[in-house]
C-alpha cells in the first residue's frame, strides 16, 4: 500500500503547450534541419497529422517521436517530442505556418516556425548534439546477429552528456536488451577528436529484405542509467538535463534469408564463425543405467551468448537430456578482438552395455563469410559401458521407448509398391453423368407408382377396365373385318361381323361374348336404329350365320358384303356405348 | 351495419388509408436513398458532422473520389483500394481509373519536392568542368616543382572535391525522388492498363496510357542522365583524391595549407553508417519484399533469448546491496 | 431366342472390351514400375515423367503418392503436396499421403488448408463413398417406401426400420458430399513467389506474393484469372499458377 502510494502522479494538463522550431535555425542549401515540436502531452493523446503543409522547397519526414516523464515537483510531467527531418531545395526564409493538432479531444495549435536557408550561413554560436547510428554490417542474413552503434559525439568544448530512451526503429528487428554497453571513448568525428557516447548493443534481423534502422534517444544531461565506462577526458554537463529528443539518419540493410538448400543435419540457427574444442566425458567408464556427462566448449570471435547448443540426437543405446550451459560466458582477448566461449553439458546414460563410444551430436552453424553451412558435429568419445544392475528385460523396455520416440518424428515415406484401383479424381458429386443418373430411378419409380395408380383404379373400377378390353377387341376384329371385306371373304366376313358384334356388345351382359345373340346385340342400340336398316342388318347377319352354324347346308353370305357400310354404323354405335 | 360504427369505421378509414399513404411514401424515400448508395456517406460541410465510415464497395469508391477531388491522396488510394479488396466487379474499372490518377498525381507531388533535375545536371556539369580545369592544372603543377603552384593546385583541388561531392549529393537526392515518382507513374500506368483491360470502352484510360508512357520514357531519361553524371563525378572525385594526394607528398609539412588534417577522413565522414573500411560484406538484396522468419526459425532465435542456467536478466548495475531492515508493522 | 450369330457377336465384344482395359492397365502400370525403377536409382526427373504419365492415364492413390515422393526429391514441393493431397483424396485411409503432407509442411513451412467441419468429414471416405451412399440410402428408402405396396406385401416394422436407417443415412452424407463439392474448389499454388492481384489484369498491383504449395480456394473465375481465398487475404492468380486437387 505505502509502495503505491509513493508513486508521483502523471500530470494531464488541461494547459497544454507547444513548441515549434527547427534546429539549427540556420543552414546552408543542402544541409538537413530537424523540425522538432515538443507538447507536454501523453504521446497516445495526440493525434498527430500524417502530412504538415510545409512550402514546397521544403521536404518533411517525421523521423521519431517519444515521451519522457520530467519530475516537476510532486507530480511527473510528460513531454512528448516529435521530429521531422528537413530538407530544402531553395535558398531563403521559410516558414511553416501553424496548425491544429488534437490533444486529449481538443484542437491545440502549433505554432509556426521558420528556418532560413542560406548560401552562406554564418558561423553557428551553439553546437547542437547529433546522433548517428552505426551497423557493423549491412548485408546480413536473417536472424545473424549484427552489432550496432549509437554515437552522440561531444558538443563545444568537450561538453557530454547521457542519453537516455536509446531505441531502434525499424520494421522486423529485435535488439538484444542484455548486450547493452555504454561507453565515453575519444573517436574522430569531422575531423575533430573528442569525446564520443558510445551506446553499443546486438541487433538481430527477423526478416528478410530492406530494413531500414533508424535510432533515437533523448539527452538527459549527467542522469546516466546503468554503469558507464569512461576513457579521456569529457565535461559532463550538469544541472536539469534538456530531454532533447535527437535521431539519426537511417541506415538501411539487406538482409537475405538463410539458404535452404545445403542446409546440413545439426543447423539450429547458429551463423557466425565457430569452433569445437575435443569433447570431455565426465569419466570414460560407466555401468548401463548410471549417468555420464559430456562437455562441450564452442568458441566464437563474436558474441557466443546466444548460441544454442545442439539438441541430442535420438538413439536407443543411450538416453540423452538436453544440453545445459555449464559456467559463464569466458572471454579471451586476442590481437585484434575479443573471443568468447560456452561449455555445455550433456548428461548421457547407457541403456545397454554393447557401445564403445558416445553418439556423435550432428552440429552446423551458417558462415556468412562463406556463404555456406558448415558442419562442426561433436564427434562420438570412446567410452567403456559395463554391465550395470538393470535386467535385459529393462534394458529392452528402455530401447523401444527409445525407438518409439524416434519413430514419431517425420520422415518421407516409402514408395508404394501397387498403384491402387483406378478412380477419377472429380467426385462422382461434380460428375454430370452421375446427376444424369439420377432420372433413371426418378422415371422409374415415377412410373411404378403411375403404373400402381392405374392398377388400383381399375381394381376399383373392374367394369371401365373390361368395357376398355372390349373395345381394344372391338377395334382388333374391325380391323379384320375390314382386311375380310376387302378380300372378298364373305364366310369370313359374316363370322368376324357377328364376333365383333358380340365383343362389343359383351360388357353390357354380365355373359361372354359367345353367349350373346343378335336379340342382345339389339337391345343395345336405339329404337330408330333397331326397327330400321341397322337392326336389318343386324337380324340378317346373325340369322345367316345361325343358319349356317346349325344347318349341313354352306353359309350363302355373299351379299353380307353390300351391308358393310350399315354394319360399321352399327359397330360404331356399338363403340360409342364402350367409350 | 349499424350507421355509428360505420361512421367510426370510415374514420379510422380515412386515417389507416392516411397512415398508410404516409409509411409507404416514407418507405419508398428510404428506398431511393438506400439505392443511392448514398446510406453512410454525406457530404461534409465544413462545420458539420464527420462523415460515417463507407460499409460498401461504392461508399467507399465516393469517399475516394471525394479525396481525389480534394487533393488528399494518400486518403484517396486508401479508400481505392478498400474498393477494390471488395472484389465487385461493377467498380473495378472506374476504381482503377481513379487510383490511376492518385498514384499520377502522388508521383507528381514527388517531383515538385525533388530538386530541379535539369538545375542539377547542369550543376554537375559545371562542377565536372571545374574538376577537369583542377585536374590540367594539378597535373601541370607536379610536373614542376613550383611550391606555390602545388599549393594552389591542391586548394583548387580540395574545393573542386567538395564542390563534387555537394553536387553529388544534390543529384543523388534529385535521383531518389526522380525514382521515387517513377514507380508512382509505373504504378499509376499498370492500374490504367487494368483500368483498360477491364473495361476495354474506357476511352479515358488509354489517352492516360499514352500520357504516362510519355512521362515515364523523359523521367528515365532524366535518371540516366543523373546517373551518368553521378558516375562521372564519382571518378572524378576519385581522380582528384589521386591528385591530391600526390600534392601532399611534394608539399612539405610546415607549407601545407590548414585544414589539411582531416582530408583523408572525408571519404570516412561521408559513410559514418557503414561497415569499417576492411571489413568485407556480401552482395546485398536489394528490391525484394520483406519475407518473416520461418516459425523454426524464430523459435531458434527466441530459444536463445529464454532464461535459464546462467543467463539473467541485468537487474542492476551497481553493486548489490542488504535490503534495509524494516520497521513498521508486516501487512 | 438370342440366335447364334448374335451371342457370337456378344461374346467378342466382349473379350475386346476386355483386353483394351487389360491394354489400358498395362501401359498405365508399365509406366508406374518404370518409375519407380528410375525412383531406385535417384534419377528423379524421369521417375516424376512416368509417375505423371501414369497417373493421367490411370489415376491411382499409389500412383499420385509416388509421383509426390519422386517431385518432393526433385525440388517441387508445390507439385509434391499436390499429389500427395491426390493420393489422399482417393484414399483416405492411407496414413503415407498424410504423413508426407506434414512432412513436407513442416520441412517447407507451410500451412495446410484450412477445412470447415463438412471438408473435414468428407475425408475420412473417398468422395465416391459418400456420393454413393447418398444416392444408394435415398433411392432404397424410397424403394422400400413404395415397393411394399406395389408388390402387396404386408407392411412391417423392418421396412420402417429400414426407412428410418436410409434417411438418417442420407441425411447424415448431406453435409459430407457438400463437403466434397467445396473441397474440390481447393487448390495448391505452383510457382514461388507467385504474385497475389488485386485484380484480374495482367498489370495488376500485387496484395501480396505466395509461396509454392500455399492453399487457396477458388471463389470466381474471370478469363486467365482465378480469384481465391487464403488463410490471411483474397485476390487474383493465373490459372496456370494455380492447381485444384480436383482438375476440372
Amino acid at each position: 500500500m505505502q509502495l503505491m502510494l509513493t508513486q508521483p502522479s502523471i500530470e494531464i494538463s488541461t494547459n497544454v503547450e507547444i513548441r515549434a522550431v527547427f534546429d539549427p535555425l540556420v543552414i546552408r542549401l543542402g544541409e538537413k534541419s530537424t523540425y522538432r515540436v515538443t507538447i507536454n502531452a501523453v504521446s497516445d493523446s495526440i493525434r498527430w497529422p500524417e502530412d504538415i503543409y510545409a512550402p514546397g522547397e521544403l521536404t518533411l519526414k517525421q523521423s521519431a517521436r517519444g515521451q519522457t516523464l520530467q519530475p516537476a515537483g510532486a507530480v511527473l510531467k510528460p513531454m512528448t517530442t516529435i521530429n521531422h527531418h528537413v530538407a530544402a531545395t531553395a535558398a531563403g526564409d521559410f516558414t511553416i505556418p501553424e496548425f491544429k493538432v488534437k490533444v486529449y479531444g481538443r484542437n491545440v495549435t502549433v505554432p509556426a516556425a521558420r528556418l532560413t536557408v542560406s548560401t552562406n550561413p554564418p558561423i553557428a554560436t551553439t553546437d547542437v548534439p547529433r546522433l548517428f547510428l552505426e551497423i557493423a554490417e549491412t548485408n546480413i542474413y536473417s536472424g545473424q546477429p549484427v552489432k550496432v552503434r549509437v554515437l552522440m559525439p561531444a558538443t563545444q568544448g568537450n561538453l557530454m552528456q547521457a542519453l537516455q530512451q536509446v531505441q531502434l526503429n525499424g520494421d522486423g528487428i529485435l535488439l538484444d536488451q542484455s548486450a547493452v554497453r555504454q561507453r565515453i571513448q575519444q573517436m574522430e568525428f569531422s575531423g575533430r577528436v573528442g569525446p564520443t557516447y558510445i551506446y553499443e548493443s546486438t541487433l538481430i534481423p527477423l526478416v528478410a529484405g530492406r530494413i531500414d534502422v533508424t535510432a533515437q534517444a533523448f539527452t538527459a544531461g549527467n542522469q546516466f542509467s546503468g554503469s558507464i565506462v569512461i576513457q579521456g577526458g569529457a565535461v559532463i554537463q550538469g544541472g536539469s538535463p534538456q530531454y532533447l529528443l535527437l535521431d539519426s539518419d537511417s541506415v538501411q540493410m539487406n538482409v537475405q534469408p538463410l539458404p535452404r538448400t545445403g542446409e546440413l543435419p545439426g543447423f539450429n540457427g547458429a551463423i557466425g564463425q565457430f569452433t569445437l574444442e575435443p569433447p570431455q566425458l565426465s569419466t570414460n567408464r560407466v555401468r548401463v543405467g548410471e549417468p555420464v556427462k559430456l562437455l562441450v566448449m564452442f568458441r566464437t570471435d563474436g558474441d557466443i551468448k546466444r548460441l544454442l547448443a545442439p539438441p541430442p540426437p535420438a538413439v536407443t543405446n543411450w538416453q540423452m537430456f538436453p544440453p545445459v550451459a555449464e559456467g559463464g560466458l569466458m572471454l579471451t582477448a586476442t590481437a585484434n578482438a575479443i573471443s568468447s566461449a560456452q561449455t555445455f553439458s550433456y548428461t548421457l546414460i547407457p541403456l545397454t552395455n554393447n557401445m564403445t563410444a558416445t553418439p556423435a551430436i550432428p552440429f552446423s552453424y551458417f558462415d556468412p563469410a562463406q556463404k555456406k553451412y558448415v558442419d562442426l558435429t561433436i564427434p562420438a568419445v570412446t567410452i567403456k559401458v559395463l554391465s550395470g544392475g538393470a535386467t535385459a528385460e529393462a534394458q529392452a523396455i528402455a530401447q523401444v521407448a527409445a525407438a518409439a520416440t524416434n519413430e514419431r518424428k517425420l520422415k518421407l515415406s516409402e514408395l508404394a509398391t501397387t498403384p491402387g484401383r483406378t478412380a477419377s479424381l472429380v467426385p462422382l458429386q461434380l460428375q454430370s453423368g452421375f446427376l444424369w443418373g439420377q432420372f433413371v430411378p426418378i422415371f422409374g419409380f415415377t412410373g411404378l407408382w403411375l403404373w400402381d395408380r392405374r392398377r388400383r383404379f381399375y381394381e376399383l373400377h373392374p367394369q371401365l377396365l373390361v368395357r376398355k378390353r372390349a373395345l381394344r377387341a372391338l377395334r382388333r376384329e374391325r380391323v379384320e373385318l375390314s382386311k375380310a371385306a376387302q378380300a372378298g371373304d364373305s364366310a369370313r366376313f359374316a363370322a368376324l361381323a357377328v364376333s365383333t358384334m358380340r365383343i362389343g356388345s359383351a360388357p353390357h351382359f354380365p355373359a361372354a361374348p359367345r353367349a350373346l345373340v343378335g336379340r342382345d346385340v339389339l337391345e343395345l342400340l336405339d329404337e330408330s336404329d333397331r326397327n330400321g336398316q341397322s337392326g336389318e342388318v343386324v337380324r340378317k347377319i346373325f340369322s345367316t350365320t345361325d343358319a349356317a352354324q346349325f344347318s349341313t347346308a354352306a353359309m350363302d353370305a355373299a351379299d353380307l358384303l353390300a351391308v358393310r357400310t350399315e354394319l360399321d354404323r352399327v359397330l360404331d354405335r356399338l363403340e360409342e356405348k364402350l367409350k | 351495419m349499424n350507421s355509428k360504427f360505420k361512421i367510426k369505421n370510415e374514420k379510422w378509414g380515412r386515417r389507416g388509408r392516411a397512415a398508410l399513404v404516409f409509411n409507404f411514401a416514407f418507405l419508398i424515400l428510404n428506398f431511393v436513398g438506400a439505392a443511392d448508395g448514398t446510406n453512410g456517406t454525406h457530404t461534409n460541410d465544413t462545420n458539420t458532422a464527420p462523415e460515417l465510415t463507407p460499409t460498401n464497395t461504392r461508399d467507399f469508391f465516393n469517399a475516394g473520389t471525394r479525396r481525389l477531388t480534394e487533393g488528399k491522396l494518400r486518403e484517396a488510394e486508401g479508400f481505392f483500394q478498400s474498393a477494390l479488396t471488395r472484389q465487385d466487379e461493377r467498380f473495378q474499372p472506374q476504381a482503377l481509373h481513379n487510383l490511376g490518377h492518385v498514384r499520377y498525381g502522388q508521383g507528381a507531388e514527388e517531383l515538385k519536392k525533388s530538386p530541379d533535375a535539369n538545375a542539377a545536371s547542369q550543376r554537375a556539369m559545371n562542377a565536372l568542368d571545374r574538376g577537369d580545369a583542377v585536374l590540367r592544372s594539378g597535373s601541370v603543377a607536379l610536373a614542376g616543382n613550383d611550391l606555390n603552384k602545388l599549393i594552389e593546385a591542391y586548394v583548387n583541388g580540395r574545393g573542386a572535391r567538395k564542390e563534387l561531392r555537394e553536387t553529388a549529393d544534390l543529384v543523388r537526392r534529385a535521383m531518389e525522388a526522380h525514382g521515387a515518382a517513377l514507380s508512382k507513374w509505373q504504378r499509376a500506368l499498370g492500374d490504367f492498363k487494368s483500368a483498360l483491360e477491364l473495361n476495354s470502352n474506357d476511352a479515358d484510360a488509354k489517352r492516360n496510357i499514352e500520357i504516362i508512357e510519355e512521362a515515364i520514357a523523359k523521367l528515365i531519361d532524366k535518371l540516366r542522365k543523373m546517373a551518368q553524371l553521378g558516375q562521372m563525378m564519382g571518378q572524378q572525385r576519385g581522380e582528384i583524391g589521386e591528385m591530391m594526394k600526390q600534392l601532399r607528398g611534394k608539399i612539405p609539412a610546415p607549407d601545407a595549407p590548414p585544414g589539411d588534417a582531416g582530408e583523408e577522413d572525408e571519404d570516412e565522414e561521408e559513410r559514418p553508417n557503414g561497415p569499417r573500411e576492411g571489413q568485407k560484406e556480401g552482395k546485398g538484396r536489394e528490391g525484394e519484399e520483406q519475407r518473416p522468419l520461418s516459425s523454426q526459425e524464430a523459435g531458434w532465435i527466441l530459444d536463445a533469448f529464454k532464461l535459464g542456467g546462467n543467463k539473467q536478466l541485468p537487474m542492476g548495475q551497481g553493486e548489490e546491496k542488504k535490503p534495509k531492515d524494516k520497521k513498521g508493522k508486516n501487512w | 431366342m438370342i440366335s447364334l450369330r448374335s451371342l457370337q457377336l456378344l461374346i467378342c465384344l466382349g473379350a475386346l472390351l476386355i483386353c483394351r482395359n487389360d491394354a489400358g492397365a498395362n501401359s498405365g502400370t508399365n509406366f508406374f514400375k518404370l518409375g519407380t525403377a528410375a525412383y531406385e536409382q535417384k534419377d528423379f526427373p524421369h521417375a516424376t515423367k512416368m509417375f505423371a504419365t501414369s497417373a493421367a492415364s490411370e489415376p491411382a492413390a499409389g500412383t499420385f503418392q509416388n509421383l509426390g515422393n519422386a517431385e518432393w526429391q526433385d525440388g517441387r514441393t508445390a507439385e509434391a503436396i499436390l499429389a500427395w493431397e491426390r493420393a489422399a483424396c482417393l484414399k483416405p485411409f492411407d496414413r503415407n499421403a498424410e504423413n508426407n503432407l506434414k512432412f513436407a509442411r513442416e520441412s517447407a513451412q507451410l500451412e495446410a488448408p484450412e477445412l470447415t467441419w463438412c471438408e473435414i468429414a468428407a475425408s475420412w471416405l473417398p468422395a465416391n463413398v459418400w456420393a454413393w451412399l447418398a444416392c444408394g440410402s435415398f433411392w432404397l428408402a424410397v424403394a422400400t417406401m413404395m415397393l411394399p405396396g406395389v408388390l402387396r406385401w404386408r407392411r412391417s416394422a423392418t421396412q420402417q426400420a429400414i426407412v428410418a436407417l436410409c434417411l438418417g443415412v442420407f441425411l447424415l452424407t448431406l453435409p459430407t458430399n457438400y463437403g466434397s463439392w467445396t473441397r474440390s474448389q481447393i487448390g495448391f499454388v505452383l510457382k514461388r513467389e507467385t504474385p497475389l492481384r488485386l485484380t484480374p489484369t495482367a498489370e495488376a498491383e500485387a496484395v501480396t506474393k505466395l509461396a509454392a504449395g500455399e492453399p487457396g480456394r477458388v471463389l470466381r473465375e474471370r478469363g486467365n484469372y482465378l480469384l481465391i481465398r487464403t488463410r490471411r487475404t483474397t485476390g487474383w492468380v493465373e490459372r496456370d499458377d494455380f492447381a485444384l486437387i480436383t482438375p476440372r
